[in-house]
């Protein structure tokens, strides 16, 4: 999926602090009571005796998503229908949680007359919006409008009808509706890593596992399914 | 506030940094060249357009950006028909991306050909000593991305490494514009 303007955020982490090895104690979230973000180098170091043992990744809410932006216009946030995705890492094993973000660098057309704006990648140009229908215009400036009738001479000429009819010859302008425009178009992966080992990526395409193994990655609670 | 990541392209001898959210190759070293300075199509060898620098610039708060890294469709060449080819600089080893010191201006003949990256002369003094010449950018599709840059950075004001790309146009090539591509730059963000 691509965005336009900025990057979107789907999915927010939580961190796991566990005691002794065993179940999480501590929760730590990357979006606060008021939306407001917390950068990973800002998180509260573990108590002793504690250590960072997961990392899960959670779709925003519409609620959160609307949170977040409130708190920070500049973030812009959506709800996803993704499921969780968590990963538990050993002792002395090192996990992070990041985005990639992806900028396309790209042109898209704007129709100036419905103000549709949409990517368009043949070497062709668009005779009309796909939208509205809009194509290009002749306009008279003896007349001062817009022509529909209209006289093209094989050198490329294009005169007004209406004006050589009382002996004037007057040559019409172009008038384009649709213009190209350079634009930056947005898409995130989310990936959480344990450092030297593996990686679980997270994106609209689904999901990719860069690892041999696999057990390392904890389903989602609905998604354990027992053996037969 | 989170991070914000812009697209810059650099121009000039001292040198310029302009925001950009498209580019056109042509013969002239601008950052918005209009349709002024077009790329040219030679009776005979290449003719190339001026290369174009572009970095990501890092600005807002962030703990770490780094792996940024560049991909096209990996189509290019299927777009634009013969003899057109888009090239990057590449090294031998290591990071792909030039660093913002060894930033070198576009040159060439302007309204003709821009001068090769790899030209032992006046090619990009980055690049031209290189063993490995200027790639295909077709050669890095979304699954085969290049790595411009592996430097953390965790410093708002910070640029990274930037690609060094050009076009490049054989006696076959077709007159007339070309299609439009897109390029993608993706970084990782902490």
């Amino acid at each position: 999926m691509l965005y336009r303007g900025r990057p979107v955020r789907k999915m927010y982490w939580v961190v796991e602090y566990w005691k002794d090895n065993k179940s999480p104690n501590i929760l730590i979230s990357q979006v606060g009571e008021k939306g407001d973000i917390l950068q990973w180098e800002d998180m509260p170091r573990p108590p002793d005796g504690y250590r960072m043992a997961s990392i899960e990744f959670i779709p925003f809410t519409e609620e959160m998503a609307k949170k977040v932006h409130e708190a920070d216009k500049q973030i812009a946030c959506l709800p996803a229908a993704w499921h969780r995705f968590k990963v538990v890492a050993q002792p002395g094993e090192e996990i992070i949680a990041k985005r990639r973000e992806k900028q396309h660098i790209t042109k898209s057309v704007l129709c100036d007359h419905c103000k549709c704006n949409f990517l368009w990648f043949s070497e062709k140009r668009l005779s009309n919006c796909p939208k509205c229908g809009m194509g290009d215009e002749w306009y008279c400036p003896e007349c001062k409008k817009i022509k529909t009738e209209i006289k093209k001479l094989p050198n490329g000429e294009v005169l007004c009808t209406d004006c050589e009819t009382v002996g004037k010859k007057v040559g019409l302008s172009l008038v384009e509706h649709l213009t190209l425009r350079g634009e930056l178009f947005y898409t995130s992966e989310y990936i959480l890593l344990i450092k030297d080992k593996c990686a679980m990526i997270v994106s609209d395409d689904g999901v990719e596992m860069n690892t041999s193994d696999r057990s390392i990655f904890q389903p989602f609670p609905e998604l354990n399914c027992e053996k037969n | 506030m989170t991070e914000t990541v812009t697209i810059q392209m650099i121009t000039g001898v001292s040198p310029t940094y302009h925001d950009v959210t498209s580019i056109r190759f042509c013969t002239r070293d601008d950052y918005n060249p209009g349709v002024n300075d077009p790329c040219k199509v030679p009776t005979s060898s290449y003719y190339y357009s001026y290369w174009v620098t572009l970095c990501l610039y890092l600005t807002g708060t962030f703990t770490d950006i780094s792996n940024v890294q560049f991909s096209t469709s990996g189509n290019i060449k299927t777009a634009w028909g013969p003899d057109v080819v888009m090239l990057i600089g590449i090294r031998d080893s290591d990071d792909n991306g030039c660093p913002i010191g060894s930033y070198q201006q576009a040159a060439g003949t302007q309204g003709l050909t821009g001068y090769y990256i790899k030209d032992g002369t006046n090619g990009h003094a980055y690049y031209k000593s290189q063993t490995a010449s200027p790639a295909d950018c077709d050669n890095y599709p979304t699954g085969n991305k290049l790595l411009l840059d592996s430097t953390h950075y965790s410093a708002s004001g910070s640029r990274t490494k930037c690609a060094v790309i050009q076009t490049r146009h054989g006696q076959n090539a077709v007159h007339g514009d070309k299609s439009i591509e897109y390029l993608v730059f993706s970084y990782d963000v902490v």
